[in-house]
């Protein structure tokens, strides 16, 4: 580390803001939300003082407690010990807090004043402290304390500019540490007394609210409805900004065909790139509005709420609450999930929870549902009410999680079988944030991450994956004379047809199976597979949403689309995913998720479409 | 063979291999090959995040 570099790291309970103070100083764009646990692994940004001096800002998992209970937490502590391997010593701790719960925060940053270090105190969600009639003397908390404190606000434009001033100037001073063996709650107890003035413990709304959201019938109520309605936006807000795509799909496939002549050229253009790239970018519209939904819960506070609601099925299941995080963030990728399971004290408790986060429906899996609930289920109202391929959406999102909670049972019985008695159960300790109006640049944010990140997929491995895929579905040429199509001479079509036999009892035909195999490295490949496989086979001039929309409607069955939907309700995870368990856990439990994932995905597709058959 | 069927089929090959190499790089490589010794920073450099408990 140069002289001229300052290393500071952000430490700090969960939830206290840290990673929004992080993007604030640093103009990163780390993930945020209104729950803790959020952050799992170190982040790192910089940013110049205004003496152009570079200052590395480090931004760790929330810990309670520097006797580390968590894989999380253990990171913390070996940053702030200058214990982890490549990393020095910080040069200043910025300590974060919550200004609306100071008796639980202020318990860490004593403990954190021990270490010896030049410290800051960020009071954050200072103007939420002040709404609240919550009156701090930021005097007399600074002498109470012996560090420097700084008001900020990490979500409002110009929050941290304080603490950038006062970290661009000389070195805070070392506190003085409290005597061997002092009692940390007593000693907030008495910061408290003489800084802090509080009028009541929570706001009058977050308790009316928290009557009817957490209730225990109104509250699953509530949240069944939510969430209902949720996958009925996804299919009616969606149309006419697919629509569009399509329309613009449709018109760089024609202009391709239009400059380049005939030729294998213009054919991995169209039928290759256009055609899988097309396939999957039409659904990103449904993939946003899923995501504003769920951005809106996070951002607002609600989320835990629905983990503490959800908590007794979860614990029946053999999970613990705190799996609920890593099971939500699994809605949109499975990798951010498994990763957050290091939150998860127990071992066992976290083995079950990375098992099963695989079978929550992350967002790739949304491009085939809709294209097959497009293909085979009508565009009709039930009950004058409700959109029916939402409503079947819906069906497919619960499967997904019933599946889970079914294979962590198993689990469960399976642990209990073993250890000869019921494994004990770990109750779930949660802190309820505040709620707040989730703010509209955190929304845009938020929104603009998954868009990129979807984009950086369809350039990446999916334009990869398809400019493969076409390869092979086109050489070598058919035989002069040969009379079936082209592709069923390709080396896809013979892979295709090698495969078929053995997918055939559930139905799938050498298309599909072609398509199985790139949707392993990521599953909405599968959709711009099929696409390129009967763009390629088709001689019509349509766009190529309708070819791949008419030729599946027209070929499979219904039998056949139920039973790959069954399919991705299981099927193993993308690669990706897998090497993401292996990391996390080990290579054993990598391969045994491989196999009972494909297992359980091969006995639910054969059910489906032996019953679908009859 | 006509100097564009030439130049298409270059063009093609050489897509291919990136495409290839790619995928190899960030989709089967990660997967096959077994982690670096863990440093637990988690950092986006290097294949292994796996924390220090």
């Amino acid at each position: 580390m140069s002289a001229a570099t300052l290393q500071v790291a952000l430490v700090g309970n969960p939830n206290s803001g840290k990673t929004a103070l992080f993007n604030r100083l640093t103009g990163s764009r780390q993930k945020v939300a209104n729950y803790a646990g959020v952050t799992v692994e170190r982040k790192e940004g910089r940013f110049t003082d205004a003496s152009g001096r570079t200052v590395r800002v480090l931004d760790l998992p929330g810990a309670y407690s520097l006797a580390a209970t968590s894989p999380d937490e253990a990171i913390t502590r070996d940053v702030c010990l200058g214990r982890m391997r490549g990393e020095s010593q910080p040069d200043v701790l910025l300590c974060v807090v919550d200004a609306t719960n100071l008796r639980l925060h202020l318990r860490f940053v004593l403990e954190v004043r021990q270490l010896g270090l030049p410290m800051v105190l960020a009071l954050n969600c200072a103007d939420l402290a002040e709404k609240r009639g919550i009156h701090i003397d930021h005097a007399k908390l600074e002498a109470a304390l012996g560090l420097p404190v700084v008001r900020t606000v990490a979500v409002q434009t110009g929050g941290a500019q304080a603490l950038v001033q006062r970290l661009s100037g000389t070195l805070p001073p070392v506190p003085k540490a409290l005597p061997e063996g002092s009692d940390l709650h007593a000693a907030v107890n008495t910061i408290l007394d003489t800084s802090v003035t509080m009028p009541r413990r929570t706001a009058a709304v977050d308790d009316t609210l928290d009557r009817v959201l957490l209730h225990p019938v109104w509250g699953l109520t509530i949240l069944a409805v939510v969430m209902f309605l949720i996958f009925q936006a996804v299919f009616s807000w969606a149309t006419p900004f697919m629509d569009g795509i399509e329309t613009l799909t449709g018109a760089v496939g024609e202009l391709i065909t239009q400059v380049l002549p005939q030729g294998l050229l213009q054919s991995l253009l169209v039928d290759g790139i256009v055609a899988g790239l097309g396939g999957v970018v039409v659904f990103l519209p449904q993939i946003l509005i899923l995501f504003l939904f769920i951005l809106v819960l996070e951002e607002s506070g609600y989320l835990p709420r629905a983990a503490f609601l959800l908590d007794r099925f979860m614990v029946g299941a053999g999970l613990t609450g705190r799996s609920f995080i890593p099971l939500l963030s699994s809605f949109a990728c499975a990798i951010p999930g498994v990763m957050a399971t290091r939150t998860i004290q127990d071992p066992r408790d976290r083995l079950a929870t990375i098992l099963v986060a695989p079978l929550m429906t992350c967002s790739a899996r949304l491009p085939i549902y809709a294209l097959l609930i497009g293909a085979f289920i009508p565009q009709q109202t039930v009950a004058g009410l409700f959109n029916l391929q939402g409503v079947v959406l819906f069906v497919l999102y619960v499967a997904g999680i019933v599946s889970a909670l079914a294979v962590a049972t198993v689990m469960k019985w399976w642990r209990a079988r073993r250890a000869g008695a019921d494994a004990p159960e770990h109750s779930l300790l949660l802190e309820l944030p505040s709620y707040r109006l989730p703010s509209l640049y955190g929304l845009a944010l938020g929104l603009w991450e998954r868009a990129s990140i979807f984009v950086k997929r369809v350039g990446g491995v999916i334009l990869a994956l398809t400019v493969i895929l076409w390869v092979l579905a086109t050489f070598p040429a058919p035989p002069v004379g040969a009379l079936g199509p082209a592709i069923d001479y390709s080396f896809a079509g013979r892979i295709g047809h090698f495969m078929e036999p053995f997918f055939a009892p559930i139905g799938f035909n050498w298309q599909i199976c072609i398509a199985l195999i790139p949707g392993l490295a990521a599953r909405e490949v599968a959709v711009g597979a099929l696409a390129t496989v009967y763009a390629i086979s088709a001689e019509t001039e349509e766009g190529v949403t309708e070819v791949l929309a008419n030729a599946i409607g027209a070929q499979w069955g219904l039998p056949t689309a139920l039973a790959l939907l069954a399919w991705y309700v299981f099927a193993p995870q993308c690669l990706a995913t897998l090497a993401t368990i292996r990391r996390e856990a080990s290579s054993r439990v990598m391969w045994f998720a491989t196999a009972y994932l494909f297992g359980l995905a091969y006995l639910a597709a054969f059910i489906t479409y032996q019953l679908a058959s009859l | 063979m006509t100097p564009y069927a030439v130049v298409e089929s270059l063009v093609i090959a050489a897509l291919f291999a990136v495409a290839l190499r790619w995928v190899w790089l960030r989709v089967l490589k990660p997967v096959l090959h077994k982690p670096r010794s863990a440093c637990g920073g988690g950092c986006q450099g290097c294949a292994s995040s796996k924390p220090v408990s």
